[in-house]
């Protein structure tokens, strides 16, 4: 994979070079010319109240977020560039490269998109690397320009996937009626407590039904992904794999703990966007075997006044807590005690237990560029994309629900 | 004397209106067509053939007319739309050139292109496919 990664430098070499003025012609001639060079980025920075505690963007980041009382700048901040090829009206094709704080904990830019399109009709259809649209913008979520949130309240995994997805679209009564199935293999890795995980290769499927007006859109969507690899603790002769075996309720962990496992997600949202305001909600839950159902809930609105966007918006996440046992009670040995902790604090890192509730206020100061301030108070037993260490060492039974008041600026801007 | 000066700064509303070839099929469309077409969801025409709206370049005041009298919305909107729908690839934004004299010549040419000129830029080549309420 070297040469994507040369090729993806090169793109961003492309675009410095344009920037400082050396590819003139080209940009001059842009309307004229069926390719087209063009990107999107985000300057960030935010600020916690945390002690212990680190925030990231989102659990395709490595274990390194903004820690308590300091400025993190690297969480939120990105650019994309992007290439377009536009054959006829019917036939096109996009790549696009971003670099972003990704699993390793650096900016190295990797291919987010490579695909091409075919229009006929009413019907669409994409094959490559494509951005999954698993909800109403979630394919654009890392586009801060176009999102009226710093963040989008919830985020929804794996990103990526290679593959192809197809598209009919058909005017109904007074609105339009969408149809979309895709089908493929994911690409990305999640980064949690217990390692980085790659999703690579798992197969992803699903469909989504949307119908909406000008003013109003309603979608269901409904996919699979059945997670390939397994963690290597967990392959066989892996260190937890073996200690498993020798406890009586090793059989039920083994299939709390492997990761070789189909997910469901079904999701309902509904968008407004009526005389200056524009609002988005949805409820989904996610299903798998031998972990608990997770319950997410989310909702936002804002209203244009001018160049001044003011927003709210609240999410929800919950999952029942349903810690499995080793099945040899505490007190039996220090070394079963220190098992069981063990044991405790890994499952915890399946689980989501938070809220956030924030306000925002989005600026349009120019063509293509955004100011944003935004003020979250994140609730969380067990959190998402907050690493706590203060919690490491403790049992998670005994938890309670601690605040984080985030404070976020970013410079949003389109190329 | 300042009731004047407050009419002759008044913005004056442009008399867009949009059009396509002559010679093309494309009918008169509705609201919700044309709405359709220009946020890139939905370009078959009734005769099967596609639409394909042009712009004029980013920030002109064209633009922002049409889009304001199409939609209710400021361009910073628009914008921010289609850096959703072209960011995430899912479709191309309409083709942009830099003048209506520009649009109306790949008008001429082209039979399924439609674009917003002024009425007062008409000629015998084009015909008017949707205008706006007065």
């Amino acid at each position: 994979m070297r040469w994507m990664v040369l090729l993806a430098w090169g793109m961003i070499a492309l675009l410095i070079c344009m920037l400082a003025g050396i590819w003139l012609v080209p940009v001059a001639q842009a309307e004229e010319s069926p390719f087209k060079l063009h990107g999107y980025g985000t300057l960030g920075a935010m600020y916690h109240n945390v002690p212990g505690a680190e925030y990231r963007r989102d659990i395709s980041q490595a274990m390194a977020g903004a820690p308590a009382g300091r400025l993190g700048f690297r969480q939120d901040s990105m650019l994309a560039v992007q290439a377009d090829y536009r054959a006829s009206d019917a036939l096109s094709a996009s790549v696009q490269v971003v670099s972003r704080q990704d699993a390793d904990n650096d900016f190295t830019p990797q291919f987010s998109m490579a695909h091409v399109r075919y229009r006929a009709g009413d019907y669409a259809v994409r094959a490559g690397r494509l951005i999954i649209e698993t909800y109403m913008a979630g394919d654009a979520a890392e586009v801060g320009y176009a999102n009226m949130l710093v963040r989008q309240p919830v985020i929804f995994y794996p990103r990526y996937m290679d593959g192809v997805d197809a598209e009919f679209s058909a005017p109904l009564g007074e609105g339009l009626l969408r149809i979309k199935g895709l089908a493929g293999h994911t690409v990305g890795k999640l980064v949690s407590d217990g390692g980085a995980y790659d999703t690579k290769g798992s197969h992803l499927s699903g469909v989504g039904v949307e119908y909406g007006t000008e003013a109003w859109g309603v979608r269901a969507l409904f996919g699979r992904n059945e997670l390939r690899n397994e963690v290597a603790d967990m392959l066989p002769g892996g260190r937890l794999a073996a200690s498993l075996s020798s406890l009586p309720n090793g059989a039920q962990l083994r299939e709390v703990f492997t990761m070789r496992r189909r997910v469901d997600i079904r999701l309902l949202e509904f968008s407004y966007d009526l005389d200056g305001w524009q609002g988005h909600a949805g409820y989904a839950i996610s299903h798998s075997r031998a972990w608990p159902d997770q319950y997410t809930v989310f909702a936002n609105t804002g209203y244009r006044l001018g160049a001044f966007t003011p927003y709210a918006a609240y999410s929800l996440q919950r999952m029942a807590r349903d810690f499995v046992g080793s099945g040899i009670p505490d007190g039996y040995s220090t070394q079963a005690d220190a098992l069981n902790l063990s044991l405790l604090q890994a499952q915890s890192w399946h689980f989501v237990n938070q809220s956030d509730a924030a306000l925002g206020l989005r600026y349009d100061f120019m063509r293509g560029r955004a100011i944003k301030l935004q003020w979250d108070h994140i609730r969380y037993q067990d959190p998402e994309s907050i690493i706590d260490r203060a919690w490491t060492a403790d049992s998670p039974l005994g938890r309670g629900f601690k605040s984080m008041n985030l404070y976020s600026v970013v410079f949003d801007f389109v190329f | 004397m300042g009731c004047l000066g407050l009419l002759l700064s008044w913005p004056v509303r442009a008399d867009l209106v949009l059009v396509a070839s002559a010679d093309s099929g494309i009918p008169l469309l509705s609201h919700d067509q044309v709405v359709n077409i220009f946020l890139g969801r939905y370009r078959k025409l009734p005769d099967g053939a596609t639409a394909e709206p042009l712009d004029i370049d980013g920030d002109s005041p064209e633009r922002r007319e049409f889009y304001e009298r199409l939609l209710g919305k400021p361009l910073a909107e628009i914008n921010a739309y289609w850096a959703r729908l072209v960011f995430s690839g899912r479709t191309l934004p309409p083709e942009e050139l830099p003048t209506q004299r520009a649009v109306l010549a790949r008008v001429i040419h082209d039979p399924v292109a439609i674009g917003y000129v002024e009425r007062a830029n008409l000629n015998a080549q084009v015909k008017v496919v949707y205008e706006f309420d007065r």
